[in-house]
């Protein structure tokens, strides 16, 4: 029997996975979507309180850190059988692969195993930091940075970590461009940011060692990246539509190149099969 | 060898997987900035044996975990050669914060690198943290410190591997005097084994120390040029915001005598790390062109990296590509 697609999403704690997973769970029940449950997932229950604060128009709550389950939707889109999962529910065994080093067996099953993987980027979680090479001391002094800092590794040099790490359980060889194995890195909370640049041009100009890393690993037409607003905006402004509407109605990707707002969240799947 | 439990307040220290203090103390606990780490709950962990520990640290490694690299391919070793607080770490500062901030290598494209944490740590000395910029430390004089730093390039789709290795200036000058000094070890290795140099002249100590400094790089050149064989060398003048400072007489004479010394195998720029404006030749430019060129130069990696023999080929720990 051929094997189902499996997607991995990943990413930091904070950068909406919960609420994506929760607002797309919203979209197949819609049944509006060519996207439907292949069968019953096994367990819901863990995204269940965040689905009933979206659906009273509340913001979902931070995961819990000590929550390490799985969630995994059997889902089928257009005919495709794919298997969406989220290994690191609250983020934080990520933090943890970054910071301790070290990678649960489970972990290292699922990237075998997987045939895509989403990475989900919040920028405006992403630390500003300026340096000799681009600012003098008087513009630094004047966009006040931390008095005391003590030192932590810069997203960029993170990401391109998480990423060599993954490709280092799965085989990945530097040598070789990846051409099988899918990648998407999607900006979350897309509505915190001014809107002016494309996802595309948000990566290369915000984080672009980050971007060559990638461009030089993955065959063009394997990589791509997109904005994701889960939410849909900032909860007072969504609030009367999710309750007029439903909360799924609001949330909406945008495509590497821009364009229009799309309601439609199991694009980000599309884009990796 | 045994995992070290433990944190060094100070960022350019490498105890926590050398086992040797920074500031030289006899044990890491006699050193006020060393904080030893418990072990209880990582061991508690490994004890339900679900959780691995990855195979490289991100930290800079040393030529007996070279094989990291080794294994997947032979690789280039670029080794800066120079005094005391000549340039040589802050140089390798600047490279990644230019690569960070979109800067680019003219021929090769930035694929990866083993030491990510290394290079962010010895970046983060040139970043504003605490209002103002620290610049590396003195990189460590001990005659078995070695700090090396990889990055993985490619050209088209041909890789890279290229590994920068730092030394102290202490260890260089003892090298130019006696290059069997007991306790220049690692410039013994870094001449030996390196691929292409980086020659750093100082400019602000060539205007402070003028004849005194003239010496001190002319005794590290001549010493440099000794089997030397074909390998390139570029000649960097660190602090170049202060060339101009810097008498004509003297300069003049350090262009001849280089001349003399590397014939036509070496190549000259003018770098610093003060930018008046961005983008500025001698800090967003120079910098990458010295390595370009330097990579464009050098011929074949040396031959005596240590390989390690890989018996398991499925050991996934083993198997880094």
């Amino acid at each position: 029997m051929e094997q189902n697609t499996s997607i991995i999403i990943i990413g930091q704690p904070g950068t909406s996975k919960t609420t994506y997973l929760s607002q797309l769970v919203l979209q197949v029940e819609g049944k509006k979507k060519a996207i439907k449950f292949r069968n019953k997932p096994d367990d819901l229950s863990v995204l269940k309180d965040a689905i009933a604060q979206l659906r009273s128009g509340q913001e979902v709550q931070a995961t819990p850190s000590d929550n390490n389950e799985i969630i995994k939707l059997p889902l089928s889109i257009d005919g495709n059988e794919v298997d969406l999962i989220c290994p690191d529910y609250a983020g934080e065994q990520i933090s943890n692969l970054l910071e301790s080093r070290e990678i649960d067996v489970k972990w290292i099953d699922l990237i075998v195993n997987s045939n895509a993987w989403i990475i989900f980027v919040r920028p405006t979680q992403l630390t500003v930091s300026y340096d000799i090479s681009t600012k003098s001391i008087q513009e630094a002094e004047a966009v006040k940075q931390p008095s005391d800092a003590e030192f932590q590794i810069s997203d960029q040099s993170n990401l391109i970590e998480l990423l060599q790490i993954l490709r280092h359980y799965k085989k990945l060889t530097v040598q070789q461009e990846t051409k099988v194995l899918k990648l998407l890195v999607t900006f979350t909370c897309w509505d915190e940011l001014d809107g002016k640049d494309t996802p595309l041009e948000y990566i290369q100009k915000q984080l672009p060692l980050f971007y060559e890393y990638i461009a030089n690993n993955w065959n063009k037409d394997s990589f791509s990246f997109a904005g994701l607003s889960a939410q849909g905006g900032k909860i007072a402004e969504v609030k009367e539509n999710y309750e007029i509407f439903g909360p799924e109605e609001s949330a909406y990707i945008v495509e590497q190149n821009g364009g229009d707002n799309l309601f439609d969240l199991s694009l980000l799947i599309t884009k990796v099969l | 060898m045994d995992e070290i439990k433990g944190k060094c307040k100070n960022p350019n220290c490498q105890a926590h997987i050398t086992g040797k203090c920074y500031e030289h103390k006899d044990s890491l606990d006699l050193c006020p900035n060393w904080t030893a780490k418990s072990a209880t709950t990582k061991t508690k962990k490994r004890k339900s044996n679900t959780v691995f520990t990855i195979a490289w640290t991100g930290d800079a490694i040393a030529p007996d975990t070279l094989n990291i690299i080794s294994q997947r391919s032979n690789p280039t070793i670029i080794a800066s050669v120079g005094n005391v607080e000549a340039g040589k770490t802050s140089y390798f500062a600047m490279l990644y914060l230019l690569l960070l901030s979109g800067h680019k290598l003219e021929d090769y494209q930035f694929a990866g690198s083993l030491t990510l944490t290394a290079w962010d740590r010895l970046a983060d000395k040139l970043r504003y943290n605490k209002g103002t910029v620290e610049f590396p430390a003195p990189t460590p004089s001990n005659p078995d410190y070695y700090h090396l730093l990889h990055l993985a390039l490619k050209k088209g789709s041909k890789l890279h591997d290229i590994v920068l290795a730092d030394a102290s200036g202490e260890v260089f000058k003892l090298w130019a005097d006696n290059k069997d000094d007991e306790n220049a070890e690692n410039a013994r290795w870094i001449h030996k084994n390196a691929s292409a140099f980086l020659l750093f002249i100082d400019c602000e100590a060539l205007e402070t120390k003028k004849a005194i400094a003239r010496a001190e790089i002319l005794d590290i050149a001549s010493r440099l040029v000794e089997d030397l064989g074909k390998r390139p060398v570029a000649i960097v003048w660190s602090k170049a915001d202060r060339i101009s400072h810097v008498h004509d007489k003297l300069k003049e004479q350090i262009k001849e005598r280089l001349k003399d010394i590397f014939q036509n195998s070496y190549s000259e720029f003018e770098v610093t790390n003060y930018p008046n404006i961005d983008p500025e030749e001698l800090c967003h430019e120079n910098n990458l062109k010295t390595l370009n060129w330097l990579l464009n130069h050098t011929t074949q990696p040396s031959n005596v990296v240590p390989e390690l023999e890989i018996t398991n080929k499925d050991d996934i720990f083993l198997n880094y590509r």
